[in-house]
């Protein structure tokens, strides 16, 4: 005899939690099944992946009370951002350390991308509209977008509507110039993804990271009091506080299909079967839809398009022991962005070598950091390792990439280098078979215009129900996608609600 | 000398324009720089004996409506279509496609088995995206910002045939414009060598790689086209592209346009916020209330037009906006046919477009190199010899070789476009077709090379790019060339833009000059049949 749900959520990440404490506040009975032995997927462990988890969704927090569950956000972070010797402090619309001319320039460029961001905010929170075929809802989400496109009145509608598929590159060129704080931006355009700074599409990247951090499209972000832990405990009590279980060491080997094409449970990998009416996946699309539920239920279409769905993860992982920090660094530092990249072109040279699946020579760099017993940790990532690299991810393709990534900071930061104590490798094939993220992609799947919105993770399953009815996608494959904002979770959770009815 | 309309530069579209206009009963003057008309379709003789397609070199996507509108073929236009063309890799294989459906097909399995249905996919997808694009190429791109009636129409009329695509294809479609070309043939084809011989279109002219997003539109670009209705098809003007343009000055003067040439403008004539004429370079000046520019919008806006006349935000745009020569030349004079090894005897492909590439890394690379300021190092080439279907363009038994570079900066990193850097640029190219064709290099009887800057000085193309300016989304419809101005009128009263910076861009398609007709003939109460497929 199986257990019964109201609702199985497969992952413990922080959208499949999410989903399970919306649902369990709506009554559900609920079940969380985590392969690992801990919750929190990127989030988890003491040095996590995510190390700068700013931006569960200001909506979701306080319909969940996290901050009763302990999560409290600290000051509005800042970027620092390292040229050759130069130091550039980005703080919102204030940018410190560059001429006078480009910090105005700058200003008008932040107050014009919080404005667009803004427009698209509206998008985030709710399931994705269809082109048609849709309900009234639908045509009224398409309305909002359109109104609120429209809303930005002319001059900044026609910026926005020509400037919306370009690049970051030719945006920053033309605004502002290449440098430190051009780098910065090109960073937040192109983190997580396949796509250098010159690659059409990145400023659409830029306006959605900003979307989803902040409220209503401020951009703004504050790192949690606590770190990734203190996000994933409070999001774990929420759960749990609403009933919800969690059950982790339980890695689910299929979904259980009835003979009418339903998913009515999972089968874990040690036998046991579990029931319910409505399965949420926080795992990427491919592995929910190809591994756990198998092809045989999807239409021939449908598989070639998750087979070719972009999703080659280009971002390494670099836990850096330092004994102390350089000159140029400070312990308050340490708790904002750090982006070292020098300026627009080296990040698009980096992006030229792992176009071929080859290591950059000068990877860029974003880190942050945290006192230790014995110094400092740092938390970097490294960009562009692909996935993918021709020969494999060897211990010593990661050395290279290592001795790489501290070559690159000691240029921006003179000293670092010679205080590195130890070092640790995280490499996207690492993450794919540590988390199950196909092609070691952060947001599950690369953020362009064409695995977006009504789009993602492809046309047709883009509202969070996958082609057999009861299975529901609610990880960073589904819109809205990747950073740590938990709206996949609190939509897919909002969608079963919905098509379960009122309890 | 008082005219009703002025049209600057006697390129296709230019002429295109000046055409409907004279057709239309107003006394039309054309004005063009060079000795001769035709901007970048032209065909010169700069080796006795052989005539070259200077710059553009093949037709397809010159707009039916306007060769018949205009009666191009009454004044001796005539396309020759080429029927197949093929692409070497470095290992002695090739991939050879042909318009014969079967023969393509068994080449298809050839290279690889499952690409025979791949490539029918391919091909579907391609087509049905054709279709969704051609009856918006001779339409005045809407103003989503505009209240307009006309413009919500046009929006609507837009939206209306979006929405009938259906969910799926509406899907399809959204992905189509923003995709990579590496991207969307990795949905269809298996083998290397077909997928990189079928990228090139979307490379073609772009400072993009097939890697890079927004590649597939430019693919479409390219395959919107037909000869004699045969859509995607190319084919040879012959005597050369210059017998198009020349075609068209005919059409025009019959028409009772007239057309000068050896002096290009100095100065677009401004009085009160309103266009009176065109001040040239030579000191005459011509009067008119209807001046159309063909030349590119820098060029028209920066170059020959007072600032002070112009608003700052419409100044800005003009600057901003993106041209990144990124195409070289060469035109080439055989003393005879070059072998092909890797070809079988008597190949019929050896009369089509050949390429030069192992895969798609390649190119991508040789896009890298341009990134830097390199012209690249294993470039893409468009190889044709026009004259084993069109002997006009060579004496007897010799031959004519048009080669299409991708990629060449306007800008080099070391040095400038000098002619030992020409030199070099030639020598790579020509090292590059001679590992394929070992006899190439010693039929060289005479030879062209032109770089982006070239293109620039002598057809007046901004950065020698040959679209006046990049396809990229930023600059397209109704961005193109500014947001606010993509209905072919300046902000100066009278003056209009009739050249391939405004939508729908570049190719000798025609499309901006016809649009560009029926804007001018609006604002002055005229109506005209533009023959319009839609």
């Amino acid at each position: 005899m199986s257990e019964t749900f109201d609702a199985i959520v497969i992952g413990a990440g922080h959208n499949g939690l999410v989903a399970a404490a919306r649902l369990a506040k709506e009554g559900k009975r609920v079940v969380v099944l985590e392969a690992a032995v801990e919750v929190g997927g990127l989030l988890g462990g003491a040095d996590p992946v995510a190390a700068m988890p700013f931006g569960i969704h200001p909506k979701i927090a306080s319909s969940l009370g996290l901050s009763r569950h302990g999560l409290c956000y600290g000051a509005p972070m800042k970027t620092l951002s390292f040229g050759g010797g130069e130091r550039v402090e980005i703080d919102g619309s204030v940018a410190r350390g560059v001429a006078l001319e480009m910090a105005a320039n700058y200003a008008e460029l932040h107050r014009k991308l919080t404005r667009y961001s803004g427009a698209l905010a509206k998008m985030l929170t709710k399931a994705p509209p269809r082109f048609r075929d849709g309900g009234l809802g639908d045509m009224l989400s398409m309305a909002q977008l359109g109104l609120s496109i429209r809303g930005l009145g002319k001059t900044d509608m026609r910026d926005m509507l020509r400037i919306i598929l370009s690049n970051v590159w030719d945006l920053c060129e033309d605004e502002i110039g290449d440098g430190p704080l051009a780098a910065a931006l090109a960073m937040d355009a192109t983190l997580g993804g396949a796509m250098g700074p010159r690659s059409p599409g990145t400023v659409l990247t830029l306006l959605y990271r900003m979307a989803s951090t902040g409220s209503g499209g401020a951009g703004q972000r504050s790192n949690p009091i606590g770190g990734a832990a203190a996000v994933v405990s409070a999001l774990t009590k929420a759960a749990e506080a609403s009933g919800a279980s969690i059950r982790t060491s339980s890695p689910v080997a299929r979904v259980l299909v009835d003979d009418s094409d339903r998913a009515v449970g999972v089968a874990l990998e040690n036998g046991t079967e579990l029931r319910a009416p409505f399965i949420l996946s926080n795992a990427t699309p491919r592995r929910t839809l190809l591994d756990m539920l198998g092809a045989q239920h999807l239409n021939a279409e449908d598989v070639a398009r998750l087979r070719h769905m972009a999703t080659n993860g280009m971002v390494a992982r670099i836990d850096l022991d330092l004994a102390e920090l350089p000159e140029g660094l400070s312990e308050a530092d340490l708790g904002q962005r750090i982006v070292v990249a020098q300026d627009m072109r080296r990040i698009e040279r980096a992006f030229n070598a792992a176009k071929y699946g080859e290591l950059p020579t000068e990877p860029a760099v974003e880190f942050t950091g945290r006192k230790t017993d014995a110094g400092w940790r740092l938390a970097a990532l490294s960009q562009f390792a692909p996935c993918k690299l021709k020969g494999g991810w060897t211990k010593a393709k990661k050395d290279k990439l290592a001795k790489a990534t501290t070559k690159a900071m000691e240029a921006a930061l003179p000293g670092i280098g010679g205080k590195i104590t130890g070092c640790d490798v995280r490499s996207p094939a690492d993450l794919e078979a540590t988390y199950g993220l196909t092609g070691g992609h952060w947001h599950h799947g690369e953020l362009r215009i064409d695995q977006m919105l009504m789009m993602r993770p492809f046309a047709g399953a883009a509202q969070y129900r996958m082609p057999v009815a009861g299975l529901y996608l609610c990880g960073a494959g589904a819109h809205p996608g990747g950073d740590i904002s938990g709206l996949p979770g609190w939509n897919a959770a909002g969608q079963a609600i919905k098509d379960g009815g009122a309890t | 000398m008082k005219y009703d309309a002025i049209i600057v530069g006697a390129g296709h579209n230019g002429l295109t324009t000046a055409g409907f206009l004279a057709r239309a009963g107003l006394k039309t003057l054309v004005i063009e720089k060079n000795d001769y008309v035709g901007g970048a379709a032209v065909s010169r003789e700069l080796q006795p004996g052989w005539t070259y397609s200077n710059c553009s070199y093949v037709c397809s996507l010159l707009r039916p409506e306007i060769i018949r509108a205009l009666e191009l073929p009454k004044y001796g236009l005539q396309v020759i279509p080429y029927e197949s063309g093929a692409t070497f890799d470095s290992k002695g294989n090739y991939f050879n496609y042909s318009s014969d459906h079967d023969a393509l097909r068994r080449e298809l399995i050839r290279n690889n088995p499952e690409d025979a249905d791949g490539y029918e996919r391919y091909a579907r997808a391609v087509m049905r995206q054709c279709k969704f694009i051609k009856p918006l190429l001779m339409r005045t791109a809407p103003d989503p910002t505009s209240f307009n009636p006309r413009d919500i129409s046009e929006l609507l009329y837009i939206g209306k045939r979006f929405y009938d695509l259906g969910e799926r294809e509406m899907a399809e479609t959204v992905r189509f414009w923003t995709m990579s070309i590496a991207e969307f043939l990795d949905q269809y084809i298996k083998s290397d060598l077909v997928k990189v011989h079928l990228a090139g279109s979307g490379i073609i002219g772009t400072g993009l790689g097939p890697y890079s997003p927004g590649t597939a539109y430019v693919l479409l670009h390219h395959y919107m086209g037909e000869v004699d209705g045969s859509i995607g098809a190319w084919g040879f003007s012959r005597g050369g592209m210059g017998s198009i343009t020349k075609a068209m000055a005919l059409s025009f003067q019959d028409a009772g346009g007239e057309i000068r040439t050896g002096s290009g403008i100095d100065q677009f004539i401004v009085k009160n916020g309103r266009v009176v004429g065109v001040a040239l370079e030579n000191g005459d000046e011509f009067y008119a209330d209807t001046v159309v520019s063909g030349m590119d919008v820098r060029r028209t806006f920066i170059e020959h037009t007072e600032q002070k006349e112009l608003p700052e935000d419409f100044v800005k745009g003009v600057k901003r906006y993106r041209f990144r020569g990124s195409s070289g030349k060469l035109n080439i004079a055989l003393d005879g046919m070059p072998t092909f090894p890797a070809a079988p005897k008597d190949a019929r492909f050896l009369k089509g477009d050949l390429h030069f590439l192992d895969g798609m890394e390649e190119l991508e690379r040789a896009y890298d190199d341009w990134k830097e300021g390199r012209w690249s190092a294993s470039p893409y080439v468009d190889f044709l010899i026009p004259t084993q279907i069109d002997p006009t363009m060579a004496p007897p038994g010799k031959h004519y070789a048009t080669i299409f570079v991708q990629y060449a900066p306007y800008e080099l990193a070391n040095g400038t476009w000098d002619d030992a850097n020409r030199e070099a640029f030639a020598k790579t190219v020509i090292d590059k077709i001679s590992r394929h064709s070992p006899d190439f290099k010693n039929l060289i009887v005479h030879k062209e090379v032109r770089s982006p800057a070239d293109i620039e000085r002598e057809v007046g193309l901004t950065e020698g790019n040959i679209f006046q300016g990049e396809l990229t989304f930023d600059q397209l419809l109704f961005n193109r060339p500014v947001p606010g101005y993509a209905q072919y009128r300046s902000p100066i009263k009278g003056l209009y833009m009739c050249g391939s910076s405004s939508h729908p861009g570049g190719g000798v398609m025609g499309a901006p000059g016809a649009n560009a007709a029926r804007e001018v003939l609006l604002d002055l109460g005229k109506k005209i049949d533009l023959g319009a497929a839609a």
